[in-house]
């Protein structure tokens, strides 16, 4: 049995260690909250942009029939021969089975992708995307670290780009983008959504309201400026990054929930373990005085003989 | 019956309000949108948007984005928006000379039409911040 020195000792490396996890958690539970106010403040933006690109392609249909689609990040492939995944990790650890999901998410996808014949490349986000692909058999077209807590779209937009570069040059002919969707603060489930080509909301979800539209005259009535060309070549790389951007902000608010709760787990199994090394450390103790006592005692009764 | 007015930011939503008028830079010039106004899709340049008119007019400075009317319904995309009062012009100025500096120099490693964007940002953000500070701000309506 342990002595009572040695169990202190375990006991104060135990306390230490619950001061830590205790701190991240506290510190998880504040960038958390902050977090997810981000989330829900970028919704509106995306929300109307789609809106905006799916009116923009519904209204350039016309046009974009007789030579292929309006612009290049409309276009749907006809045989999709190689396949992009965008995954989106955190940069650290220390957040329980997160980045482990979203990534076997991600690989679950490509192998599907692959055992369909298809050739699989990924654009990795966070640097734990990097090290989950390190010996999976896939090509890695671009890696990004250092997002940052608080990114901004200039964070996202590069991101994108790569995406977009290799779509328009054939290298991939669609692209999903993978990462934790932060459901609540228990739920973070890994999800794969499509980001290319992009298919405007109407033809994807026919539950969605239809963008009010005054009938026959509202198509010829409706004003492009300066023409539906150049405002879907801004517009689509953009709506994109947006998309990009939203996962982003996802993953970070599921990152800090995610810790928040291995933290606390961690707090709790400290709690744990040092109750039960008191209780060692008693039993040793008392086993000590106890010996202590027959020793002098017996010691005593030598003597008095 | 008044404009509805609301400006997004993709980090945010800026401001959300009713207006008489909208004044906005887009690619094509300045316009002004007022009530009943047809359904229009736009691009914005870097420069100001005017919420009403005159004294009581909001003024923000935007870097690009776009502008939708619908129903007297305005929403306007930004790339980023300021609303003036709250611009800091000594970043404003500093972001200017930077880009002053990058387009002077005219290497290969310089990407002009990155500094040329981020100077039009600066002089879009100095111009309403000054528009709002002192004199009143002219008003030209095209």
């Amino acid at each position: 049995m342990a002595t009572a020195r040695e169990i202190q000792r375990r006991m104060r490396s135990v306390r230490n260690i619950r001061q830590i996890t205790k701190a991240m958690e506290l510190i998880a539970v504040t960038r958390l909250r902050r977090a997810q106010q981000r989330v829900l403040a970028a919704r509106p933006y995306a929300g109307k942009l789609g809106d905006l690109v799916a009116q923009i392609a519904a209204h350039s249909h016309g046009e974009g029939n007789a030579t292929g689609p309006a612009h290049p990040l409309l276009a749907v492939a006809k045989s999709v021969r190689r396949s992009g995944v965008v995954l989106v990790t955190s940069d650290r650890g220390l957040c329980g089975a997160l980045n482990g999901n979203v990534i076997r998410a991600a690989l679950a996808h490509a192998g599907r992708e692959r055992a369909a014949g298809r050739e699989v490349a990924f654009i990795a986000v966070g640097r734990k995307a990097m090290n989950g692909l390190r010996h999976s058999p896939y090509r890695v077209l671009a890696d990004f670290q250092g997002v940052g807590d608080n990114p901004s779209m200039a964070k996202a937009s590069p991101v994108a780009q790569a995406a977009i570069a290799a779509f328009v040059a054939a290298d991939i002919d669609e692209a999903v983008i993978v990462y934790p969707r932060f459901v609540s603060t228990l739920r973070q489930d890994p999800t794969v959504r499509p980001l290319l080509p992009i298919i405007p909301a109407e033809a994807r979800d026919p539950h969605r309201p239809h963008p009010p539209s005054g009938g026959a005259d509202d198509q010829g009535g409706f004003l492009l400026e300066p023409d539906t060309d150049t405002l879907l070549g801004q517009i689509l790389p953009r709506f994109v990054e947006v998309q990009v951007y939203q996962a982003i902000l996802e993953a970070i608010a599921s990152e800090f929930s995610a810790r928040m709760v291995a933290m606390r787990n961690a707090t709790d199994n400290a709690t744990d373990l040092i109750k039960s090394l008191q209780l060692g450390y008693n039993k040793a103790r008392q086993a000590t005085i106890t010996r202590e006592i027959i020793e002098v005692s017996s010691g005593a009764m030598a003597l008095g003989k | 019956m008044p404009l509805h007015v609301e400006v997004i930011a993709a980090e945010r939503v800026i401001l959300s309000e009713d207006a008489e008028v909208v004044v906005a830079d887009t690619a094509a010039g300045r316009i002004a949108v007022l009530p009943a106004h047809a359904p229009l899709v736009t691009l914005l340049v870097p420069g100001q948007l005017r919420l009403g008119r005159g004294e009581g007019a909001q003024v923000l400075a935007i870097s690009g984005g776009y502008l939708e009317v619908r129903e007297n319904h305005v929403v306007v995309l930004a790339d980023a928006a300021e609303v003036a009062g709250s611009i800091d012009v000594s970043r404003a100025v500093a972001a200017r000379e930077r880009a002053e500096a990058h387009l002077a120099q005219r290497q290969a490693n310089v990407d002009i039409a990155r500094a040329t964007a981020a100077l039009g940002r600066a002089l879009a953000r100095i111009k309403v911040a000054e528009a709002v500070g002192g004199r009143p701000a002219p008003r030209r309506v095209a």
